[in-house]
């Protein structure tokens, strides 16, 4: 009798041990405080000319990965496959196109991608598939969520589901790298991870130009913690949360927000992103960032590199005649629901209606985004064009004053791939109807990949590009 | 996007918002609003800084500052 007694505290003991220790470990992956400000260094976007790399400036291209689960991710690896097959010819050198991509913006199931060739390089055609793309990650995660031993962390209000898919990813997909290594690798493309605020609804970037506004470090940021709220998926995952600790003693606003700032009359867009800046120094009031899928705010990932565009990098980059060709590749999983709900009299139901609201802002916004860049693009050239059409008109004229001449010319190329390009319908219509899942069977994986080499095979701008990177040798100089 | 020409004796990197962007002397396209404007290299010049607001302008109608 004394020995059950005994037996029976004893096993009270451990379980209430147990209880404690996982009770200890049940508290989010906070972000880390910012030491001191230093603006020139931290995982931000490298400004074109001030990076010694193999990659030209020159030549400078950007992918943006939408979100889309697994499809979209293998899409997005498809693409990469495709631009290391090919190789060019740039300022005399023969070289793949993949190395010369400069950054890569990634969303939700494009974030995966991304995130694993920013870290790992050409690595990850050796062991991307198996590590991710093949895998079952939905149910992987369900069996996590089944565990008895993970039950008492997840009684804990700062340890949610969001935490057992970051650790996941951690585990077994991203090795437990966090941007620190990002800034070791030393090479491009810089990657650009989005989420998107849950307070104000705008995108968050996991730069540390961003996180410089939180006060915080991203450097010991575990690069999965960004890969997660990229694709935290409303209802079915849960916010992931960053603190937003005062500025160390040295912080200064940056001019282009305080310029931003005084610019509601200038330029409407570059206020309000200042606003939107500026609002993460009202540490009172907003004391915690919550963040979820990137998809929410901007799902082709476009939107970062448009900014960099208008005034960022790549605008520097263009007005100081370092990027002569820019090109700009978006991968678009998006599908196509089949329009169920305009077949049935019935109105739809609450789910059908609280999916659609969320997907058509989306799927609107998108293809806004991709316009509104070939639009931008299509205007420099033509403010170039025009521009030199007029010296070469007062030129003509013998005029003895010419229009001074533009920072910087470029040739801008804008290549969208989505499913609905594909040359066959039959297997447009199968892209276009899979699932957004962390889960597909292997064929479906086998034809995304297809689909970002035969995508390319048949863009128009695509294989222009290619014809003028191999121009045709001279007869004295062909191999 | 708006135009700027910033005026110099010589040839200068320019400085917007704390970012070298274009020459000095050549239309520099940049997105409206208000910018702080000043030059790379040696500050043998004046003003050392001009804040501008650019709007309504064409690249061949720019906002002209100078720098003396």
């Amino acid at each position: 009798m004394k020995y059950n007694s005994l037996n029976s505290s004893m096993k009270r003991l451990g379980l209430l041990t147990l209880c404690l220790t996982l009770e200890a470990c049940s508290s989010y992956i906070l972000n880390q405080p910012l030491p001191s400000y230093a603006p020139e260094s931290g995982y931000r976007f490298p400004e074109p000319g001030q990076t010694k790399s193999a990659n030209s400036d020159s030549l400078f291209i950007c992918l943006a990965f939408s979100g889309g689960g697994t499809r979209a991710a293998a899409f997005s690896y498809g693409v990469l496959e495709k631009l290391r097959n090919t190789q060019i010819t740039w300022k005399g050198k023969k070289i793949k196109l993949l190395d010369e991509v400069d950054c890569i913006s990634g969303i939700s199931g494009g974030s995966f991608t991304a995130a694993y060739y920013g870290l790992f390089g050409d690595r990850i055609f050796e062991d991307f598939r198996p590590r991710f793309l093949d895998r079952d990650i939905q149910s992987e995660l369900f069996y996590q969520l089944l565990n008895p031993l993970n039950w008492p962390r997840l009684a804990s209000p700062k340890f949610n589901r969001i935490d057992l898919a970051t650790e996941l990813y951690d585990d077994t997909v991203f090795d437990h790298k966090t941007f620190d290594n990002l800034i070791h690798r030393k090479n491009r493309p810089y990657i650009i991870l989005h989420a998107t605020n849950l307070s104000s609804g705008e995108r968050f970037e996991f730069t540390q130009d961003e996180f410089d506004l939180l006060g915080s470090d991203l450097t010991t940021f575990p690069v999965a913690r960004a890969v997660t709220a990229s694709s935290a998926f409303p209802f079915l995952l849960s916010p992931v949360t960053l603190k937003n600790y005062p500025e160390p003693q040295n912080f200064k606003i940056p001019k282009d927000i305080t310029n931003g700032l005084s610019s509601y009359r200038g330029d409407r867009r570059f206020w309000h992103w200042a606003v939107r800046q500026n609002d993460y120094l009202n540490k009172d009031a907003k004391p915690y960032v919550h963040l979820m899928d990137g998809g929410l705010s901007d799902n082709i990932g476009l939107r970062a590199l448009e900014n960099a565009f208008r005034w960022g990098p790549i605008r520097r980059g263009i007005s100081n005649n370092l990027i002569e060709k820019l090109v700009i590749i978006v991968v678009n999983a998006k599908t196509d629901d089949q329009d169920a709900i305009s077949r049935d009299a019935v109105p739809p139901g609450l789910s059908d209606v609280a999916y659609k609201t969320t997907t058509i802002a989306l799927d609107n916004y998108s293809f806004e985004s991709i316009e509104t860049m070939r639009d931008l693009t299509n205007q420099r050239k033509q403010v170039q064009d025009t521009l030199a059409v007029c010296n070469s008109r007062l030129n003509l004229c013998h005029a003895q004053n010419l229009f001074p001449n533009l920072s910087g010319n470029i040739d801008p190329v804008i290549i969208n791939l989505n499913f609905e390009l594909m040359p066959d319908p039959q297997r447009a219509k199968y892209l276009l109807s899979l699932p957004t899942s962390f889960s597909l069977p292997e064929n479906a994986i086998d034809q995304l990949i297809d689909a970002g080499t035969e995508l390319l095979d048949h863009s128009p701008e695509f294989q222009s590009l290619i014809q003028e990177l191999n121009p045709p040798c001279k007869a004295e100089t062909c191999p | 996007m708006e135009y700027l020409l910033v005026k110099f004796r010589e040839n200068r990197s320019v400085i917007i918002d704390d970012h070298e962007q274009g020459k000095t002397n050549e239309v520099i396209e940049l997105v409206g609003g208000q910018h702080s404007v000043t030059l790379g290299g040696k500050v043998d010049y004046l003003p050392t800084e001009q804040t501008v607001v650019i709007n309504t302008t064409s690249v061949v109608s720019p906002h002209e500052i100078q720098f003396t």
